[in-house]
């Protein structure tokens, strides 16, 4: 760095330079570490969510107020019991395609923030089937979509093939206007042909509990073969029975699932009961005390569980037999 | 003007900050704080002590830890110049020692920068723990005669034959009897080692990391100064981190600190073997600091702030020098410098050393790890609590690489890697183990952070396909932990009559690992006698039910002639059945009831567990948990697996 | 002040030189061992071991029975049927005689194969010309003390033959083809490299796990490794075990039986009196004809029926036509 034999020692102008010259080098190196941190791949370290969401979707107009707090995490049939663990089953056997899940906060403050799920299902009956499966017990109706509530922290609605869950970190008036603010932005973004599911009518709304409507894509009441059945739970002061519906293709499919249903309480110990007359095709089994009543009608299949007295039960079917009736018409 | 002695310390502060900062920012992310792709393993890669373990240890020399190529490099035309320069250990003592040394008076400030005799020490320790690292080494060298006897022995005559033309001109200083007894160590090794090939007498396990400055303060920082700092200020992590085993690397390093206020650079001085190797370098190093001329008036005032203790007044030792050039900074008359000739004085190039010394540091060293092994901790008295993270290597070849960094226990998300104490072998100390008690969650499976950042590949870098055994590796299957244990006596719906299915629910292996069978048992005085009868309500006559406990739909009531029906609540002498107006069999007065709990006792599936945790991490029983996870059935031990598959 | 100037400069000259080449030395050490992967999944152990047949030419599908209360005089009745020694060894061969040495217990409870036979079979083969007899066992107890114990080692030393203990070097990988259960399994294979011929020497013993513990089971003896995690398929693991070794001649020694609480006995009640001693080349069909000592069928014993579907031989043991001596 210096000449060996200069009379002064390692002289000012020398170690100037050369500290400009080291200094120069930590720039450099700090720029190099600047530059490196750029390449990353986070799946080598951890398994990321599938592909983000492409960007059309991913850019939500969003409700004044709330900022995305989080990316997009995408999860396909094969992690998302990562995100959702236990409750993955349920959407699996209902047709689960993929789940897209995002935070997003208010502006003002951001520890008060909301998660949005949107479960994309194979269409509107498996969406309503999720959505009818965990129905929360403090709802409230909201007009959203035809099939939408509210709880105290959350909103959870149907909209096309898709089942969407907004969960808020607190339940508020004020959090619930935002909740529903997107919502509605999210059904602006996706005009999805606002469906109806026909079944649905067939059960009376007298006697009816709300929001008991449900749709049980896999295996209704334990009975393997009951797919995809509807349910709706109705009682007065002293009796309750549910009533279920399900169309299949043709009669000899519907009859197979009548009888299966029998077969099943028959094989637990179930007692035939006779029918009355006025409903003279159905099919009764008296099981732990309650009557379990089955019967076919052109392609559907419907009937009660559990119900509590037999008349309460042929009530309920009788009144099932006559919508199915009017809706043939 | 920019002064020399400015720029080095803006040089430590500079290394300091950005070392810290690839401590903060090794944490799962992609936030511009999280882990990105900063080079987080950089310091560890530039300390060429860990890539010579590592290359005596495997032959090998992984990845980054090429850049200790770079260090040495440098060092042969710099000196230590990573010592005073680079080193974020170096750098932190520097600054407590300055502190140490700030009330001081110049008299006693040179006083404390003296050469010391025990300086030695840290040779010692470098060749002890290069000697432990290199015992494979030496049993490959003498496995060379089994392989090919003549070869051998024309190789072993070659190298006396070389050594005694080096000696005979005087470029090495060894007496013809030490190069008999080389040569004869070679030929004596090499029959000892055909003879008894079937015994592997030497083994080699790489230790320098318990005293590598650059795994100790990551340690040290890894495992207890964020922890402690982000137990208030939560950058890191929002749950306050912990980490079993870190006590005492807490405590040492507290007291190397504090020992540098008493004396600067104690560890450097004293301790370190990275200083060692790079010392031994030095003589050679191009460039030294020392006098130009001898008209020195002995002031001494070079050596008050001299913080490798090489006496540069005198003849400097150059294996000491820290390359602080604080003797420069100091020297009122200009005299010290930094030249590519020796001090005028002449100087000190080796370290204070004997022969005797050497050979006793490296026997040792080879005998430590046999010593260790006899435990037969890496034989069948291996240890079943040591639950490696997933890509470990075996346990030989683990220990060959093991720094003992803690890189991987920063980075694991769920704080599930500890730093392992005595009990997993002395071999083992601070190496990464699983301890499902402490942390988020058990292992996530879909995770392999710890082994993409591990510097050395003691966990090799795999894919979360190959942990999940999927696409190209299908066939085979998950890598796994180890296995889990049900601990009947500890179970809930074992043991204590208590339906749990908590470690069923969690296993988050598709299909599930734990699986339940239901069973129905009649629970502690559940054999009563029905006392009177109100519609569903049964007054009992017996001792008392456990009030209100009975309702949660787990229980059963059943009687001669009856079905089991439902409890919906209970009072100590009461059970008020399922509400049904229409139940047509009761039970009538003085009939004898059993009540029963319905029980899902979960089992495991030895071919499905991979032994993540997850199960135990959740286990309602805290303490000890009543499922547990030991190293049977590890992917990494072919010879533990329990079943065939 | 130039001449020191110029001393000066060579020797700077001579340390970069130094300093380069010591640094070009560093360099290429690591940049020879670096390795940019890291290390892979632990390397599935390849088998290099091969297990020739060690079935004598012309011999096969031979079966002889000697029926008598004297062990020696048994086998020698049994391969003077079969044609003499002289039919599968020949002049210079060298030949391991695999015993069932798996428990350190006295020859008298019938849980090992006796000395006396191990002595005779070994005089046998010298008798034909056998150049050396190596004696082969990997015992569950500890090595030493069962060849000790049981007699096999003082009777082979005193035969002439030498014993061939299972260290660790002596074992290699090795699959069975198309097998399940050994792949890639460590076999004390070097014996069976040294061997040109190999003869089983096992007694009928009843197994609490496989039913029955004959000539088929006695080459378990020569896996390594974990190998009780076998018992998890027991009868799959023998099949295999009959496909791995083609014998040369496999001797099942009935003169004494050990019809329950087998593989260990442990008591002279354990044993029967069944004076029967059958040698054959047909492993399969040995141990179908031993089951009957024990009064067991054929189909009771899985692994029989899988050895033969395997290919390693017939359990129809009658239609070799057994030749029956008394002795």
């Amino acid at each position: 760095m210096k000449d060996a034999h200069s009379e002064k020692p390692a002289s000012s102008p020398v170690q100037n330079r050369l500290s400009l010259l080291l200094l120069g080098l930590l720039v450099l190196i700090a720029a190099i570490v600047l530059w490196v941190q750029n390449r990353y791949e986070p799946a080598r370290w951890r398994e990321q969510a599938d592909n983000p969401a492409p960007p059309s979707k991913s850019r939500l107009s969003l409700p004044d107020g709330v900022i995305p707090l989080s990316p997009t995490e995408r999860y396909s049939g094969d992690n998302v019991s990562d995100k959702i663990n236990g409750k993955a089953d349920l959407y699996l056997s209902a047709g689960f395609k993929s789940l897209e899940s995002r935070r997003f906060a208010l502006a003002k403050d951001k520890s008060r923030w909301m998660e949005r799920y949107v479960y994309h299902m194979d269409g509107l009956r498996s969406a309503f089937a999720v959505y009818s499966a965990q129905r929360r017990s403090d709802s409230r109706a909201v007009s959203i979509t035809p099939y939408a509530y509210f709880s105290s922290n959350g909103l959870f609605m149907v909209h096309g093939p898709y089942y969407l869950e907004f969960i808020a970190s607190e339940a508020s008036d004020a959090m619930q206007t935002h909740l529903k603010a997107l919502g509605e932005a999210f059904v602006r973004e996706h005009p999805e042909p606002t469906g109806k599911i026909v079944e649905l009518d067939l059960f009376v709304s007298d006697q009816r509990r709300p929001g008991s409507l449900k749709l049980i894509a896999d295996s209704a009441f334990g009975i393997q073969g009951m797919d995809w059945v509807f349910t709706a739970d109705y009682a007065d002061e002293q009796n309750q029975a549910t009533a279920f519906i399900a169309k299949r293709d043709d009669a000899v499919q519907a009859r197979a699932i009548a009888d299966a249903f029998i077969a099943f309480w028959n094989e637990y110990g179930a007692e035939s009961v006779a029918a009355p007359d006025d409903l003279s095709m159905s099919r009764i089994a008296f099981i732990l005390d309650n009557f379990e009543i089955a019967m076919v009608h052109h392609s559907y299949v419907f009937g009660v569980h559990e119900a509590s007295s037999l008349e309460f039960g042929l009530k309920v079917v009788a009144q099932l037999m006559h919508a199915i009736e009017e809706a043939g018409r | 003007m920019v002064k020399i002695i400015t720029t080095r310390r803006v040089t430590q502060i500079f290394f300091f900050l950005l070392f810290i900062w690839f401590c903060i920012v090794a944490t799962l992310g992609q936030s511009w704080w999280q882990l990105r792709g900063w080079p987080v393993n950089w310091f560890l890669q530039l300390d060429p002590l860990v890539g010579l373990g590592v290359i005596l240890a495997t032959h090998t020399l992984y990845a980054g830890l090429l850049w200790g190529v770079a260090t040495l490099v440098l060092t042969l035309f710099l000196g230590r110049f990573f010592c005073g320069w680079v080193c974020p250990m170096g750098a932190l003592q520097q600054f407590v020692g300055y502190l140490g040394m700030r009330s001081l008076e110049s008299r006693q400030r040179i006083e404390r920068c003296q050469p010391h005799p025990a300086q030695r020490a840290k040779y010692w320790l470098l060749l002890f723990l290069l000697a432990a690292a290199a015992a494979d080494l030496l049993a490959w060298l003498f496995g060379g005669f089994s392989r090919n006897p003549l070869g051998y022995l024309i190789a072993v005559a070659g190298l006396f034959i070389l050594l005694r033309v080096m000696q005979s001109r005087q470029l090495i200083r060894f007496t013809k009897v030490t190069l008999l007894w080389i040569a004869a160590f070679f030929i004596l090794g090499g029959v000892w080692q055909w003879w008894f090939a079937q015994y592997h007498w030497l083994s080699a396990a790489l230790q320098t990391g318990l005293l590598d400055p650059l795994p100790f303060i990551h340690r040290a920082v890894n495992l207890v100064l964020l922890p402690v700092m982000d137990g208030t200020v939560h950058v890191t992590s929002a749950i306050p981190r912990f980490y079993a085993g870190s006590g005492l690397v807490g405590l040492l390093f507290l007291s190397v600190i504090l020992l540098c206020l008493r004396i600067p650079r104690f560890y450097c001085r004293f301790v370190c073997p990275l200083g060692a190797l790079l010392g031994l370098l030095s003589r050679w190093a191009l460039w030294r600091i020392g006098k130009a001329e001898d008209r020195c008036r002995e002031c001494r005032q070079c050596e008050a702030h001299c913080e490798g203790a090489c006496a540069p007044s005198q003849r400097i030792r150059i294996s000491e020098c820290v390359l602080c050039l604080n003797c420069m900074d100091q020297c009122r008359h200009g005299l010290m410098g930094y030249y590519p000739h020796p001090s005028v004085v002449g100087e000190i190039t080796e370290p204070d050393l004997n022969r005797r010394q050497v050979i006793s540091a490296v026997v040792a060293g080879f005998a430590a790890v046999p010593i260790l092994r006899v435990q037969g901790g890496l034989a069948d008295g291996w240890k079943p609590q040591l639950i490696r993270p997933p890509g470990a290597l075996g346990e030989k070849d683990f220990l060959s690489r093991c720094i003992k960094c803690g890189q991987c226990m920063r980075i694991c998300p769920t704080n599930v890697i500890h730093a392992a104490d005595w009990r997993c072998g002395m071999e083992g100390l601070w190496t990464p183990v699983l301890n499902f008690r402490i942390g988020t969650s058990g292992c996530q499976h879909n995770c392999v952070a710890c082994s993409q950042i591990c510097p050395t590949a003691a966990l090799r870098p795999i894919t979360v396909d190959e942990r999940m055994g999927r696409n190209a590796f299908a066939d085979s299957g998950p890598l796994r932990t180890g296995m889990a244990f049900v601990d009947r006596g500890r179970c809930l719906p074992w043991a204590m009559d208590t339906p749990c299915i908590v470690c069923q629910e969690n296993c988050p292996v598709s299909p599930k690992a734990i699986f339940t069978r239901t069973e129905f048992r009649t629970i502690r005085n559940g054999s009563v006698k029905v006392g009177r009868i109100e519609a569903n309500r049964i007054t009992i006559e017996g001792p008392d039910l456990p009030s209100g406990r009975l309702g949660s739909g787990d229980y059963f009531v059943s009687w001669e002639g009856g079905r089991a029906v439902p409890v919906q609540s209970n009072t100590a002498d009461t059970l008020i059945l399922r509400t049904d107006p229409y139940i047509q069999t009761q039970p009538e007065i003085g009939t004898d009831l059993l009540i029963a709990v319905r029980l899902q006792q979960p089992y495991i599936d030895p071919v499905r567990c991979i032994g993540c945790g997850v199960c135990e991490h959740e286990c309602p029983v805290r303490g000890q948990r009543a499922v547990r996870i030991t190293a049977e059935n590890e992917t990494r031990h072919p010879q533990r697996r329990m079943i065939i598959r | 002040m130039s001449d020191a100037n110029a001393t000066d400069r060579r020797g700077f000259i001579l340390n970069l030189w130094r300093s380069v080449f010591a640094a070009a030395g560093i360099s290429a050490v690591g940049f020879s061992l670096w390795d940019r992967k890291g290390p892979v999944a632990a390397k599935r152990q390849t088998s290099k071991l091969q297990i020739a047949s060690f079935a004598a030419t012309g011999q096969n599908g031979k079966l002889a029975v000697a029926r008598g209360s004297d062990r020696i005089r048994n086998i020698e009745a049994a391969i003077d049927a079969l044609g003499g020694m002289a039919q599968f060894v020949q002049p210079g061969d060298k030949v391991l005689l695999k015993v069932n040495a798996a428990f350190a217990t006295p020859p008298v409870l019938g849980a090992t194969t006796h000395p006396d036979l191990v002595a005779r079979t070994a005089a046998l083969c010298f008798a034909a010309g056998a150049a050396q007899v190596a004696v082969t066992d990997n015992p569950i107890n500890d090595p030493a003390s069962c060849f000790e114990l049981t007699g096999i080692g003082p009777a082979a030393r005193k035969a002439g033959a030498r014993l061939m203990l299972p260290r660790p070097d002596r074992f290699a990988f090795y699959s069975v083809k198309n097998g399940q259960l050994i792949r890639n399994w460590p076999v004390l294979g070097a014996p069976l490299v040294w061997a040109d011929k190999v003869i089983g020497l096992a007694p009928v013993k009843d197994h609490h796990r496989s039913g029955a513990s004959m000539t088929m089971k006695n080459w378990y003896g020569l896996l390594g490794g974990r190998r009780n995690i076998f018992h998890q398929q027991i009868h799959t693991i023998i099949a295999e075990l009959a496909v791995m070794i083609r014998p040369t001649l496999v001797v099942l020694d009935g003169t004494w039986s050990m019809i329950a609480n087998g593989p260990t006995g442990g008591a002279m009640d354990d044993l029967k009196a069944t004076h029967t001693l059958i040698a054959g080349t047909d492993q399969v069909a040995v141990d179908s004809l031993g089951a009957t000592l024990l009064g067991k069928s054929v189909k009771a014993l899985v692994h029989l029926d899988l050895a033969e579907r395997a290919g390693a031989g017939t359990t129809d043991y009658r239609s070799l036509n057994p030749v029956v001596v008394d002795a």
